[in-house]
């Protein structure tokens, strides 16, 4: 008979409550399980949102960012090869990239001639199977929007853009209703052709090039849905530097690993310093600030709900052990008339709540890993923030581990604490007064 | 069984109303608990009861008191105070020679643990733990190893004749069986005394007659002095010090 044995019989002295106990310790932890599990999978997502629109790291020409958005071309990098090499070739950096690669924004005015319709557009030229990587950047395994049943109508069956169509570019579904591209001509077959002009940036008269349009695709903003058109680079390196070497307006960097932003962003900026290069860099999250603001809000409303969830079970627990000292009230005076000091009825208290709080926890983590398994294999789909593709809710209870750990240890810490406090009443009661109860 | 105690019954039998006076000269040891002029107030609202007021009083090593009183007198305040579970409002209280005010309450703990031995009317028995459990319980308090504490149990499991109940929970148990394990229990560290608040109160009179039984004869074995307080008159009879309580004052029987 030693003094857990004792507490473990204790528990279980009333079944009905210390089950009712045991059951709102458990379900607190698998809740605190699922949702530090959403949560944890909304940051992987966020992470991999954030990289597959901007690559981890961008590139830009010094003064970009603040006053490029009217000349974008007018900040252009020229050296882009000379540059992609520097970085690729960098004994630091070779081990953490996985790709870099170039883009050239340009904007215009876009034309219809066979619908006399023409447009502003923001055109993004990039490398077509780079592009293609990048949105497919996906180390944690997640699932994929585009392999959604739901989404099939929102991604076009052929890429975007490929390698072997040089002319081939993708309107915003908006600016094709503007431009009077009809989904019935697209798949003619001869490709409606529209025409693109721009200024070049060092000023003269516009150039034009055409292009012919592979597909419409829809963009969540509004905004870029009305003026967006993915094209070659080399077909927007055309239209506002004609003849000359390739020129893009960012660099955009892929890395291994997220975690070596830092880093990579420390050596570049060496290199920057070394070389004269005359560029600044942003990270993914700078680049799309909004992304991580709603994951920090996130992480709010888990706190909220810890909070929550903390303050009931302390109560629900306080709860059953007072009910259980005041009717045990006489047997705590027989053993300390015993011999039983004070300290030795807390421990006896607070070991029956270390016992419930440790099966109520080892319950909850079963019950929410059984929880996250059912949600996994549910298919609940839903839209999240800035995007317009449905996603499938995923929660990852386990990675990483500490999720588990942590629900499971706060319940376990609660439990203590919860039955501290009535142990240490029990303790203090006179042990006549309680021989009379 | 014989001996001794038959010697004593057939004494009081003979009609001596007093074995106190005659077995206070015999025994040369101190005695065991000696109170002084104690007293004991409660606040009941507004109003005090005085549930003591005012006793002197010894017991010898080996004694076998019982202590009568109608409801009310104070019987469980007095046996309270030698108990070491209560404090009197003035007055002084000395259980083997030690003044119980002096002690903190972590060191009265430890003093019940050894020196004293509990008998309730309602057993009090721990509900989860077996018989043999029970009477475990007290030996590792004391910090006896627990194969000790297994044998020992047993062996006072013999003692009361309840080999066969060992590892029935109380509640399988009948009441005179429970207040056998009861009395296991408190003999079981050899303490010297045993304080027993109405243990037959419980219990049918020829149960209660047998436990009051066991325990006199428990005292014949062992020694250990036994106060028992109790209703009963025919639980009395065995008594060889008698001492009667009517509103905290002792008076004659
Ligand atoms: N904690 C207390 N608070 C107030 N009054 C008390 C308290 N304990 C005892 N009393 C009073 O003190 C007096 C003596 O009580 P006590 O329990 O010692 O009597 P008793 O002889 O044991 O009675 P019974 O035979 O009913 O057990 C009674 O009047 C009782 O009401
Ligand atoms: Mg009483």
């Amino acid at each position: 008979m030693n003094t857990w044995s004792l507490a473990l019989r204790n528990v279980w002295r009333n079944t009905r409550r210390t089950s009712v106990t045991m059951m709102a310790i458990a379900l607190s932890c698998a809740g605190l399980m699922l949702f530090g599990g959403y949560i944890s999978w909304a940051h992987l997502a966020s992470e991999v949102h954030t990289v597959m629109i901007s690559g981890h790291l961008q590139l830009f020409k010094e003064g970009f960012l603040e006053k490029g958005s009217g000349n974008p071309a007018g900040y252009a990098i020229s050296n882009y090869d000379e540059l992609r090499d520097l970085l690729l070739l960098d004994p630091v950096l070779a081990s953490k990239l996985d790709l870099v690669t170039g883009q050239l924004i340009v904007q215009g005015i876009v034309n219809n001639s066979a619908k006399k319709t023409s447009a502003t557009f923001a055109g993004f030229g990039c490398f077509a199977s780079d592009i293609e990587r990048i949105i497919r950047w996906n180390p944690y395994d997640l699932t994929e929007a585009r392999d959604l049943a739901a989404n099939s109508h929102l991604f076009a069956a052929k890429p975007e853009l490929d390698d072997t169509d040089p002319e081939g570019i993708t309107l915003g579904e908006g600016l094709a209703r503007v431009l009077e591209v009809k989904p019935d001509e697209l798949k003619a077959k001869e490709r409606p052709s529209v025409e693109l002009m721009s200024l070049p940036p060092a000023g003269g008269l516009p150039n034009m090039v055409s292009g012919t349009v592979r597909q419409t695709s829809i963009r969540a903003l509004e905004q870029i849905d009305n003026h967006l058109v993915v094209m070659p680079i080399k077909l927007a390196n055309e239209l506002v530097f004609p003849g000359e070497p390739l020129h893009v307006t960012s660099l955009q960097i892929l890395l291994k690993r997220t975690a070596d932003i830092p880093a990579v962003q420390q050596r570049i900026a060496e290199l920057n310093a070394s070389h004269q290069l005359g560029i600044e860099q942003r990270t993914c999250t700078e680049l799309n600030p909004n992304n991580v603001r709603s994951l920090g809000m996130m992480d709010m409303f888990f706190v909220f709900a810890f909070c929550i969830v903390s303050v009931v079970l302390v109560f629900t627990i306080y709860n059953t052990m007072m009910m259980g000292i005041v009717e045990r009230t006489r047997e705590i005076g027989a053993i300390r008339a015993m011999g039983v000091t004070r300290g030795g009825i807390v421990t006896m208290f607070v070991q029956e709540g270390i016992v419930i709080g440790l099966i109520g926890g080892t319950l909850g983590v079963a019950l929410g890993l059984f929880a996250a398994w059912c949600i996994n294999h549910a298919m609940i789909l839903y839209t999240p923030p800035y995007v317009n593709v449905q996603a499938k809710l995923e929660v990852f209870c386990a990675r990483p581990p500490t999720i588990i750990i942590a629900s499971f240890l706060s319940c376990f810490f609660i439990a203590l604490i919860a039955s501290f406090f009535p142990a240490r009443r029990a303790s203090r009661m006179g042990i006549a007064e309680a021989l009379r109860h | 069984m014989q001996g001794r105690g038959y010697k004593r019954k057939q004494f009081l039998y003979s009609g001596l109303r007093e074995p106190y006076r005659l077995i206070m000269p015999t025994s040369s040891s101190p005695p065991l608990v000696q109170i002084f002029e104690a007293h004991k107030d409660y606040a009941l609202g507004r109003r005090t009861v005085h549930a003591l007021r005012g006793l002197t009083l010894e017991i010898p090593r080996g004694g076998f008191v019982v202590m009568q009183g109608p409801s009310g007198s104070g019987k469980t305040t007095l046996l309270n105070l030698i108990g070491c579970i209560d404090h009197p409002t003035s007055g002084r209280v000395l259980v083997a020679g030690q003044d119980t005010s002096l002690l903190s309450d972590a060191e009265l703990s430890g003093f019940r643990a050894r020196k004293l031995g509990f008998v309730f009317q309602n057993f009090n028995l721990i509900p989860v733990l077996s018989a043999s459990e029970n009477i475990e319980y007290p030996l590792r308090l004391i910090g006896v190893p627990l194969a000790e504490a297994r044998k020992r149990a047993k062996a006072m499991l013999e003692e009361m004749n309840l080999r066969e109940e060992a590892d029935q929970r109380p509640s399988e148990l009948s009441g005179g069986q429970c207040q056998r394990v009861a009395i296991g229990r408190a003999l079981v560290t050899q303490p010297d005394l045993v304080i027993a608040d109405e243990p037959t109160a419980n219990l049918d009179s020829a149960t209660g007659k047998m436990i009051i039984n066991i325990m006199h004869e428990m005292r014949d074995r062992l020694g250990t002095t036994f106060l028992i307080s109790t209703h009963d008159p025919e639980v009395a009879v065995l008594a060889e010090q008698r001492w009667n309580l009517r509103d905290g004052i002792l008076i004659d029987p």
